[in-house]
């Protein structure tokens, strides 16, 4: 049909299908690549647009719907404000507040919130934060926990007012003195540096405590703005998916609809036939290669158990035939021609039936390759027993032994971005794999034997990444579209739907868990002991890794004290099961969040049961600095164990100012807070949880950089690593730029090609700041020991002397004598390039680490419940961090507000569950909920400075820590608030409901 | 598949024979495969909200954003389940007519129209449909037939209670009130293919009583009948007590 649009002020005249989305429409044939794909219900809406100045969601209208409508989108907002001659006016007021107050993480609902925004203001010049959040309530965001979008919306409203605005950079706010705490006021509250009252204050930075030996740096610790800001903040095509590709046709996938089955026929004839086809593949008519979806460095620690296309099925959603058509309609009536005949196995789908006599086996495929003590005749995945000092010793020691069981739910990632792959063949028939991964490596290297291609052949492109949380460490679309390629010879693009993300990607592995630990009276612990149930689904992608943190990490946190201390007794023993439902994996946190529940409610029953302060007895028996990570000496993911020193803990720090930002002593145990006036079916309460994670994997992990500098002192910075919007790239960049003595403009830096960069393992494990970080940190020393020679070179002509490099200091885009004489970098670098004894000036280095050290953090949470529904609402949550050295203030508090938002969905409302044959009952972002703007608790974070001597800046880890203590925190406080405890998360209203009235038959 | 503008109601109705009406569309094009034709309804003028005696009508196109914009005196109830419905892009483009038509017994906003007795105007041979009614014959009692207005009579007083896994999320059990000179109609909803008016019944308590029986074979994946029957005589009793208060 024909389709008359003003699009961004242009009047367009259009031929589409009259079924075409308006989403489909801007994208395909406009080219407009800000609107982006989400979802397919308008829940997430990524993709929205203004349409006569109203927010709407594309993906849910029809292109025909808009026909004489005025549509904008973010194309039409603002530009990059250096065009060369040309003169632009730059973004838009609100472009650069979400630039510059750290609003924008990975960018993909970057658009549709700031046009959000435009359509709030130009109703509301004077919004609320309330009224910003409901603007927001129909944008999903993942990563930021929205606490800076909303910042940013008030702080553009008031420039647009004319009103004076606060700058982001002001000195860092301080918490409280603890030993003068009359300061209760929240973060970014009063005026640091005596400036003036302002009526709108940008409350986005959070309260550090710095280390009293922390040196005054240029570039680390400040605020400085991501560097791929500007282009998200315009909606850029920087995402896999933002290109067309003549040619290109779309993949689609069939999926199984039973859950264990094999393929008796599959005849795939009528599909082949139907027009615009261009390939259908089954397992019949591929290589049949084994090999492990998880990407880890080599050798994977887990079994190969996977096919690209398999006789066999094993849960609902697995896949059974893949399709390329010239349009996405076709390749969906194309799935529906492909005729298959299931015979039917039985299906396990209770992980407690996995290893029972007479269950039905998942993997009897020949090929199978073993890990460890995996053994797929009964059902493992994967298998762990540690024994740390003598457990039945301590147990026996104990004045009492206190047990419980725990359980946490199957849970997904949900990146607003989903799964996306293009592959095509480049001139020299090298196959070009350009994919949303947060390891595009460990892809090539993967993929290869399952292709036939050796690596060399193959070329992995790492876009910009619409967020990951460890859904993206995993191999798994890749090979689809792959072999479609190699099938047709022609591009392909498959980009998974949102409910393909439900019964089709990875989630978190669900565990039962088992405790049991001895107390002494005084509260010392004796012995401690963990037993795990893990269910890895239909393949044991991350099964090892992801339940051997659950112990070395959750239960490395409490040793004992005393003696206790020197020689903990700690058991855990896990059992990692196959089932028929969709396979886990990695998901942020990475088998820590699953195994803080059970310790942290565990810990909270022992201190109530005992009658001790929760706070103080968890600080009594916790892991210090100059102590030896008990599980070092025991585990390393099935490698040699090598004893690792904890450095640096700010442990208590950070539970001395979470306690005080919260105000603890005033709440805990006050009778009179704990009610609400005019309300006597509420209750509120107050919870803690103390967590610790770790800092990439030691001895194994490896990160790459190059250097090298440019004829205006501009320094191209090149690393494998992968920022997948977390903003790897900027506080990369930021240490590259402390050690060359250039603002973070004078980097720019190139991330993961696996053609161009340096290796990376990828993003996972907190490993990037920390890992790849003193990589850079290598590269740049070279670089800088290169550039401090010749400036000594230059700088000696006109010297009394000769000068040596090592008293030269680079600062401020110069290298200095120490009496003040001074040569521009650029000057350097034209020096080196051009005029005398020509060099590149480069460096190159990798960095493995030996160690892992741990972030610790003490997470708050205040709650009210309401005693007769069971509804639960989460009203507030402060996080105290050590992560070490905060290279980047902004970055690194988005993190944990992010962190904590999506562990506040696993502690109260996210789950994947499967009906009685396996089917998902969750399959959209209707029924599976994460937190919306308009729904948030108030969120704070404190950051407590140590400085990592294992770092040259002294980094630790900050991406995961956040997932891991929200839950048991707001369990905790669920027990404060009612005297009931909920051992299972969710906590849901009816699970809440039923553990109120369980107490109330009992009392 | 076909889309068609019509331009009046009566084209509207004739299109209705092969296609299917389409107002915000945040519905029909999550299907469109399996969709021959459409007829789009944005040029009937059907999202006008206007006082009609002593009630309002409401177009059919009137979208949910609108009656949270107002500034007709919508009641309590159906703005707090319109805003509850979903986030603001969705509500600036899905519409009442759309609600009636797909939405489901966790619907916020179905459940407070079922509470205000709200009456469905149907073409062709127009008539007033109660709500209820055409709740229970769908997707029979539209076929071929084209929702224009909706009209409810002001309530003195109306709310809406919910229970869900957080503050935004659709509900697991809700309940929804409006008075009129003394008398009140209930609403409860949350499971099964729509929500449900209750009996009328005395007071708080009686009111409770009825939800209880109402949610006593509501068990589904997402709560037990057990617990939305408790749940449910809750709601109900706060509902009805706070508008008794009033």
């Amino acid at each position: 049909m024909n389709l008359t649009l003003v699009v961004n002020g242009v009047r367009t005249e259009l031929e589409v299908a009259s079924d075409s989305t308006l989403l489909n429409v801007l994208r395909e044939d406009l080219a407009l690549y800000g609107a982006k794909h989400g979802c397919e219900t308008g829940e997430c809406g990524a993709c929205a647009v203004l349409m006569d100045g109203r927010l709407v969601n594309t993906c849910v209208m029809f292109a025909a719907q808009a026909h004489g409508h005025v549509l904008e989108t973010i194309e039409a907002v603002g530009e990059h404000p250096e065009q060369g001659w040309r003169h632009t006016a730059g973004l838009d007021p609100i472009q650069n507040a979400f630039v510059e107050t750290g609003a924008i993480q990975c960018g993909y609902c970057t658009p549709a919130m700031i046009l959000a925004a435009r359509a709030l203001l130009a109703r509301e010049p004077s919004p609320t934060d309330a009224d910003v959040r409901q603007a927001f309530s129909g944008v999903l965001c993942r990563c930021t926990g929205y606490l800076k979008p909303v910042q940013a919306v008030l702080r553009a409203a008031a420039v647009r007012r004319g009103e004076a605005v606060d700058p982001i950079d002001a000195p860092i706010p301080a918490p409280p003195d603890l030993f003068h705490a009359s300061d209760r006021s929240g973060p970014g509250d009063g005026g640091p540096g005596g400036m003036p009252e302002l009526l709108t204050r940008t409350r986005v930075m959070p309260r550090i405590q710095l280390s009293p030996q922390s040196p005054p740096r240029a570039s680390i610790g400040k605020p400085e703005r991501k560097v791929d800001a500007i282009k998200l903040a315009q909606g850029k095509p920087a995402f896999t998916a933002d290109m067309e590709m003549r040619g290109m046709l779309v993949a689609k996938v069939l999926h199984s609809p039973v859950a264990h089955a094999r393929i008796r026929r599959i005849d795939a004839g009528r599909a082949r036939a139907l027009p615009g086809v261009a390939a259908v593949l089954t397992w019949q008519d591929i290589p049949r290669v084994v090999y492990s979806t998880a990407g880890q460095s080599d050798p994977i620690p887990g079994p190969l158990d996977m096919f690209s296309l398999d006789s066999k099925v094993r849960f609902v959603g697995d896949r059974v035939a893949i399709v390329a058509a010239e349009t996405e309609a076709i390749a969906e009536a194309a799935l529906q021609l492909i005729e298959v005949e299931y015979e039917a196995l039985p299906a396990l789908l209770d992980p407690r039936q996995a290893m029972a006599e007479g269950a039905p086996r998942l993997h009897d495929e020949p090929e199978y390759v073993n890990f460890g003590d995996s053994d797929p005749s009964r059902n493992l995945a994967a298998h762990i027993h540690i024994d740390i000092g003598d457990f039945e010793k301590g147990l026996a020691e104990a004045d009492s032994v206190i047990e419980g069981e725990y359980e946490v739910p199957k849970v997904q990632q949900v990146s607003i971005e989903p799964h996306v792959t293009i592959t095509y063949w480049d001139a020299d028939d090298r196959l070009v794999i350009r994919t949303s991964t947060q390891v595009p490596f460990h892809v090539r290297r993967q993929l290869a034997p399952v292709l036939g291609l050796p690596p060399k052949r193959i070329r992995v492109i790492k876009p910009r990444i619409g967020g990951g949380f460890g859904g993206k460490q995993e191999v798994m679309i890749e090979d689809v579209p792959a072999h479609l390629t190699i099938a047709t010879r022609r591009p392909v693009r498959y980009e998974t739907t949102r409910e393909e993300e439900f019964t089709a990607a990875r989630s978190r592995h669900p565990m039962r868990v088992w405790m049991r630990t001895g107390v002494k009276r005084d509260g010392t612990l004796t012995a401690h002991e963990m037993r795990v149930l893990a269910d890895t689904g239909a393949y044991g992608c991350h099964a090892l890794t992801v339940t051997g943190n659950t112990g070395s990490k959750a239960m490395a946190l409490y040793v004992g004290d005393g003696a206790y201390r020197e020689s903990p007794n700690i058991r855990f023993h896990a059992d990692v099961v196959y089932t028929n439902t969709p396979p886990a994996g990695a998901f942020r946190g990475y088998g820590v969040p699953q195994g803080f529940w059970p310790v942290e409610r565990h810990m909270e029953k022992v201190a109530r049961q005992l009658g001790l302060d929760p706070l103080a007895f968890r600080l009594k028996n916790a892991l210090r600095a100059g102590e030896l990570q008990p599980f070092s000496t025991a585990w390393s993911e099935g490698r040699k164990p090598q004893p690792e020193m904890i450095h640096t803990c700010g442990l208590e720090d950070c539970a001395a100012q979470g306690a005080l930002a919260i105000d603890w002593q005033a709440k805990f145990g006050n009778a009179d807070w704990h009610r609400v006036p005019g309300a006597p079916h509420l209750r509120r309460g107050i919870g803690v949880a103390l967590v610790m994670q770790g800092t990439a994997i030691p001895y194994l992990d490896m990160g790459g950089a190059s250097i090298k500098i440019n004829e205006d002192g501009s320094f191209n910075l090149l690393v494998g690593a992968t920022d997948l919007g977390t903003g790897s790239d900027t506080v990369l960049a930021q240490q590259a730029a402390e050690v060359l003595g250039v603002p973070l403009d004078d980097i720019l830096i190139y991330s993961s090609d696996t053609d161009f960069t340096p290796f990376d393992k990828g993003a996972y494990a907190s490993s990037t700041t920390y890992i790849s970080g003193a990589a850079v940190v290598g590269a740049a020393r070279q670089a800088a020991e290169r550039i401090r020679l010749r400036a000594a070179r230059m700088l000696s002509r006109d010297a009394s002397g000769p000068m040596a490099a090592s008293e030269i200091r680079l600062a401020e885009r110069r290298a200095w004598t120490p009496d003040g004489r001074s040569v521009s970098i650029a000057e350097v670098a034209m020096n080196a390039l051009h005029h005398e004894d020509q060099e590149q000036i480069m460096g190159v280095a990798s960095y493995v680490s030996p160690v892992a050290p741990p972030p610790f953090a003490a997470q708050f949470a205040e709650v009210l419940v309401d005693i007769e529904t069971g509804q639960l609402r989460v009203e507030r949550l402060v996080m105290a961090v050590d992560s070490g050295v905060i290279i980047n203030p902004l970055t690194a508090s988005g993190q944990i507000e992010g962190g904590m938002t999506q562990a506040l969905g696993y502690a109260v409302c996210e789950e994947m569950t499967y009906d009685a044959v396996g089917v998902a009952r969750e399959t959209d972002l209707r029924q599976y909920h994460i937190f919306a703007a308009h729904e948030m608790p108030e969120l704070q974070t404190i950051f407590i400075e140590t400085i990592e001597p294992s770092h040259p800046f002294g980094v630790k880890a900050v991406a995961e820590i956040p997932m891991d203590g929200v839950a048991p925190a707001v369990g905790n406080a669920v027990r404060d608030a009612c005297g009931v405890d909920v051992d299972v998360i969710p906590i849901t209203p009816e699970r809440l409901w039923a553990a109120l009235r369980r107490h109330e038959a009992v009392t | 598949m076909d889309y068609q503008r019509p331009a009046t109601i009566a084209e509207a109705v004739a299109l209705l024979r092969g296609a299917r009406p389409l107002a915000g569309g945040t519905s029909l094009t999550a299907q469109r495969r399996g969709v021959r034709a459409v007829a789009d309804l944005q040029d009937l003028n059907l999202d006008r909200i206007s006082q009609a005696g002593d009630g309002l009508e409401f177009g059919s196109c009137v979208r949910l954003q609108s009656l949270l914009e107002a500034t007709q005196g919508i009641p309590e109830a159906m703005r707090v389940a319109a805003s509850q419905e979903a986030g603001w892009n969705l509500r600036n483009v899905a519409t009442l007519g759309g609600m009636i038509a797909g939405g489901g017994s966790r619907s916020p906003l179905l459940i407070a129209l079922l509470a205000l007795r709200t009456e469905v105007w149907l073409e062709p041979d127009g008539d007033w449909r109660d709500l209820d009614d055409l709740l229970k014959g769908r997707p029979g009692s539209l076929e071929g037939r084209l929702i224009t207005s909706l009209r409810l009579r002001l309530p003195s007083q109306s709310g809406y209670e919910q229970v869900g896994r957080t503050p935004a999320d659709w509900p697991i059990v809700a309940a929804a009130a409006a008075v009129w000179d003394g008398g009140m109609t209930v609403a409860v909803g949350g499971f099964g293919d729509r929500p449900h008016r209750l009996i009328a019944a005395d007071g708080a308590g009686g009111f409770a009583a009825s939800a209880a029986q109402a949610f006593a074979d509501s068990g589904d994946a997402w709560a037990s009948a057990a617990y939305r029957s408790a749940i449910g005589a809750i709601l109900t009793r706060r509902v009805v007590e706070r508008l008794a208060v009033r």
